[in-house]
């Protein structure tokens, strides 16, 4: 019986001492935790130093020693993810991204950090699958935003790929969806206009414009446009609209000048007398022959022959009588044009030429 | 000791041995869970405090600490906790089948503080093994305390290994599967209940603490395509390699290191230290046991070269750490091997062909359960495991190819697995569970005789059974009574019917009540020994048709077959 008593009475003091048992733990745990937590918090501060001081290697280490303490932090391991791209270690960088992604394969952050990898990395294919998870991704802060900038992004990164019409086609879904701010507005323009869709940069710009009448950016960019458009005329008045308030950049400077030229040699332009379009005509030919002289390669002896026959003929007094002759010095003209192509316009007058006789078959 | 067969709970109240041992299997489990908790409490604390908060530690407390730290459990090993060194699996098969299931607290509390203290400065050991011994010995304490029957406390020793174990690798399948396959060798029901019961509440407990975050995170697997199981089994033959170089380099220099002069012991956990720390100046991956950079592994955060550079490098430095007799234990050093070899052949893959490559966290894992199958040599758990930590089932393939090839090419090369090799140069018979699982046990169909001549049919007359005696020298006859029943009984018996009054009734009448037990050709020996007690022989029939007599059993057919194996029929 006693037997039976110790038995029972061991048993109680083993089921009784988990109490204490546990209290202990609890507490040996609460502060391991709170150590942990301090330390992590430690190492995330000197990450974070070292981030910024451009010390990528570092600060790489410092949130994977920040991570060990805090393994449930996902922040630690993006950080960590960021640090290890910024020191070029993108293999790394996204192994970290990728365990993020399979806890929240739908996290736009995440998505958009792995989108910038596969760019970096030069895989079209999976940045913009990544890049699209990441515009149809959850995102925690500024959802618009972010997915408008993510796709911003992307088109960028095409952009440099030379894949303009996708670019094109991931701008056009943003169009309809622009805030009510210039300066999205206008990002959005350049891309576009960069996309080779100057009109729908133009739809953008009025409306960036409507916004803010003397927004020299968006006048700047609504001279590229319409200059890409051949409005020369508007391209002129956007650009020293914009240069009213700022010089204009060595680009605009160069298409605005070569609009305002445009305008005053084009001897297509509607609206200007017979006399002043033979005189453009004489000045165009002038033009032409002189690039037909400096670009060797181009000149055959044929074309030549013809054009020294023509040129005492193209005169503002025989053409202004000869509407035939006209015809044959614009032909001629256009002929020297394609077959000076290959060479580098041999003066703003030539490239305003070619820009005009372009525009011409264009039309034609 | 006086066996109790019931807990009495009350003066009318009291719940059978059987009961009582589950619940004191949950109760063991919980304080399995607590001790590993505090045992991982106290690493991580060493840890800290020894080599700093980074996880690169700096110089020059690399290689001082760990130098400094081997001294000391030099010292706590040969001067105070003696029964320290070695493997903890070992001990607890030595507790279960020698000692009764006896282990001193003594050897637990020096457990628990010296591994503490290796790990924690840096040695290439793991955890788990001395959490499975810490459980078994809290279990052991725990069976005394409670006076068991020496039947439950020499079982009791696994039910604390599969609790510490569980609670160590926070996976309670893997810790069930390992003590089962490893330790106790076989399928009990009333200890795999107990072991089950006693593992489930250890990581319950485990979890209550710190969580059920799983040992890794482990990114989505998928095969790629069907030709990466062509890499999964290069892993394997890989796995079993570095497995048996391994095993080897610890089998070689293990009982070197053992013959030296006993004053060495002083030195050699401090020159295994050492050894780890120069390595871990340039590599600290290799110090401890490891698991954070197995999880970097597993997130592709090492190209090839390293990786397998570390694979080498922790066999060297988790060889040097545990010859040296410094407590620890080699589950987590063999992991990372892996781990690191899977990596390495996964980078080395997407090199050659990267089209068909899956995620390197697969190869990792698999390359964990391909060592853990190759070096420890247990092939159930090593499958298992993988699944459990990896929480995917569809990684079961390759897991499976990689482990079998590893499992069979270390056994090619390699008589012994680990544990047995260690037992053995410790000087202790313990069971091969591998050897039991290997051999094949006599069955009835190996010690049967044909059943000629010793038959006699129920539905027939007394007399005309007698006059079908005169060909035979048997003195026992089975007597086939119809519907797949059978009888027997003696010359003299028979004789004395056929002489009684009742010669012409059916000699069925008078066996009905004298049937024999059967026997299947696939039954054990032990089983048909239990048959023939008291019975010359005894009927072996088809398990399908009981009416179809395969051959007859006598003790000495038995007899033969074990001391003769000589086969019948």
């Amino acid at each position: 019986m006693d037997a039976f008593r110790r038995r029972r009475a061991v048993f109680l003091v083993v089921v009784v001492a988990l109490v204490p048992f546990f209290g202990g733990v609890s507490g040996l745990v609460k502060a391991a935790r709170s150590r942990r937590q301090q330390v992590a918090v430690d190492w995330g501060s000197r990450g974070d130093q070292d981030a910024a001081a451009g010390r990528a290697d570092l600060a790489a280490e410092d949130y994977r020693s920040a991570r060990e303490y805090a393994r449930d932090s996902n922040a630690y391991r993006f950080q960590l993810a960021q640090a290890l791209a910024a020191a070029n270690h993108p293999n790394e960088a996204r192994g970290q991204l990728l365990a993020l992604w399979a806890e929240a394969p739908a996290d736009g952050v995440v998505n958009r950090e792995l989108g910038r990898l596969a760019a970096h990395q030069g895989d079209t294919p999976e940045a913009v699958r990544f890049y699209h998870a990441a515009i149809d991704g959850a995102w925690q802060r500024d959802a618009p935003a972010s997915r408008r900038e993510a796709r911003m992004e992307l088109a960028r990164y095409l952009l440099s790929k030379g894949e303009a019409t996708k670019a094109q086609a991931e701008l056009i879904a943003l169009i309809d969806d622009l805030p009510p701010d210039p300066a999205v507005m206008t990002d959005t323009a350049a891309l576009l206009i960069k996309a080779g869709a100057a009109q729908r940069a133009m739809v953008v710009l009025d409306k960036a414009l409507a916004l803010g009448p003397d927004d020299r950016q968006a006048l700047q960019l609504a001279g590229a446009a319409t200059f890409a458009l051949d409005q020369y005329r508007t391209a002129v008045r956007y650009f020293d609209a914009a240069a009213a308030q700022a010089p204009l950049d060595a680009d605009d400077r160069r298409m605005r000048d070569l609009s305002a030229r445009i305008l005053t040699i084009d001897p297509f332009a509607r609206g200007i007398t017979s006399r002043e379009r033979v005189r453009r005509v004489v000045g165009a030919f002038g033009v032409a022959a002189s690039s037909l002289d400096n670009c060797p390669a181009a000149s055959s002896p044929d074309l030549q022959n013809r054009v020294a026959q023509a040129k005492p003929r193209i005169t503002e007094r025989v053409l202004l009588h000869d509407a035939d002759a006209v015809d044959d010095a614009i032909a001629l003209l256009t002929e020297i044009e394609s077959a000076t192509a290959a060479c580098s316009p041999a003066g703003p007058d030539d490239a305003a030429l070619r820009l005009v006789l372009k525009q011409r078959r264009a039309s034609s | 000791m006086k066996e109790a067969r019931s807990f009495q709970i009350t003066s009318g109240f009291a719940i059978p041995e059987e009961q009582f041992f589950l619940l004191v299997a949950i109760l063991i489990g919980v304080y399995s869970g607590l001790a590993v908790v505090c045992f991982r409490l106290a690493i991580e604390w060493l840890r800290f405090v020894l080599l700093g908060s980074a996880l690169t530690p700096s110089f020059p407390r690399v290689p001082l600490v760990p130098v400094a730290a081997g001294l000391v459990v030099a010292a706590l090993v040969v001067l105070v906790f003696p029964a320290v060194r070695g493997s903890g699996v070992n001990q607890t098969k030595a507790a279960l089948y020698i000692y009764d299931g006896f282990i001193a607290f003594r050897t637990v509390i020096g457990k628990f503080a010296t591994s503490a203290l290796a790990i924690g400065s840096g040695q290439s050991l793991g955890p788990e093994d001395p959490s499975l011994q810490i459980g078994a010995g809290i279990a052991s304490a725990m069976g005394r305390r409670l006076k068991l029957s020496r039947d439950r406390l020499r079982y009791i020793a696994p039910v604390g290994a599969a609790a510490g174990l569980a609670a160590a690798f926070n996976s309670p399948i893997t810790a069930v599967l390992f003590v089962i396959e490893e330790v106790i060798g076989r399928w009990t029901a009333g200890v795999l209940g107990a072991v089950v019961l006693s593992a489930v509440a250890s990581v319950v407990t485990e979890q209550w603490f710190l969580g059920d975050e799983p040992l890794f995170r482990v990114p989505p697997y998928h095969l790629v395509h069907g030709a990466e199981l062509i890499a999964y089994a290069a892993l394997g033959l890989l796995g079993g390699g570095v497995s048996l170089v391994f095993i080897k380099a610890i089998a070689a220099l293990r009982p070197r290191l053992r013959a030296l002069p006993p004053w060495t012991r002083y030195l050699q956990p401090a020159l295994a230290a050492l050894v780890v720390g120069l390595i871990g100046l340039r590599f600290p991956q290799v110090m401890g046991a490891g698991y954070e950079y197995i999880d970097q592994a597993m997130h592709d955060q090492y190209g090839w070269r390293m990786l397998a550079a570390l694979c080498a490098l922790k066999v060297v430095a988790t060889t040097a750490s545990f010859v040296s007799g410094t407590p620890g234990g080699l589950f987590a050093p063999t992991l990372f091997i892996g781990a690191m070899l899977g990596g390495a052949v996964c980078a080395i893959e997407r090199l050659i062909a990267p089209q068909i490559t899956g995620p390197i966290g697969a190869y990792v894992l698999v390359g964990m359960g391909t060592l853990f199958a190759g070096s420890l040599r247990a092939p159930m758990t090593s499958v298992f495991m993988i699944v459990e930590v990896s929480g995917n089932y569809s990684i079961i393939l390759p897991v499976m190819i990689s482990n079998t090839i590893a499992y069979f090419v270390s056994r090619r090369f390699q008589a012994h697995s680990l544990f047995d090799l260690l037992a053995r140069q410790d000087g202790t018979e313990l069971p091969s569970m591998e050897e039991e699982r290997e051999s094949d046990p006599q069955s009835v169909e190996d010690a049967m005789r044909p059943a000629t001549g010793a038959r006699l049919n129920g539905d027939e007359s007394v007399r005309s059974n007698v006059e079908r005696l005169s060909d035979s020298t048997a003195d026992y006859f089975l007597v086939e009574l119809g519907a797949g029943r059978w009888g027997g009984l003696s010359r003299d018996e028979l004789m004395a019917l056929g002489s009684s009054g009742s010669a012409d009734e059916p000699l069925r009448s008078f066996i009905a009540a004298i049937e024999h037990p059967y026997l299947y050709p696939d039954q054990s020996i032990e089983a048909a020994l239990r048959a023939l007690k008291g019975r010359p022989f005894v009927p072996v029939v088809h398990r399908a048709d009981r009416r179809r007599l395969e051959g007859v059993l006598a003790l000495d057919d038995v007899l033969r077959a074990v001391t003769g194996g000589e086969r019948i029929g």
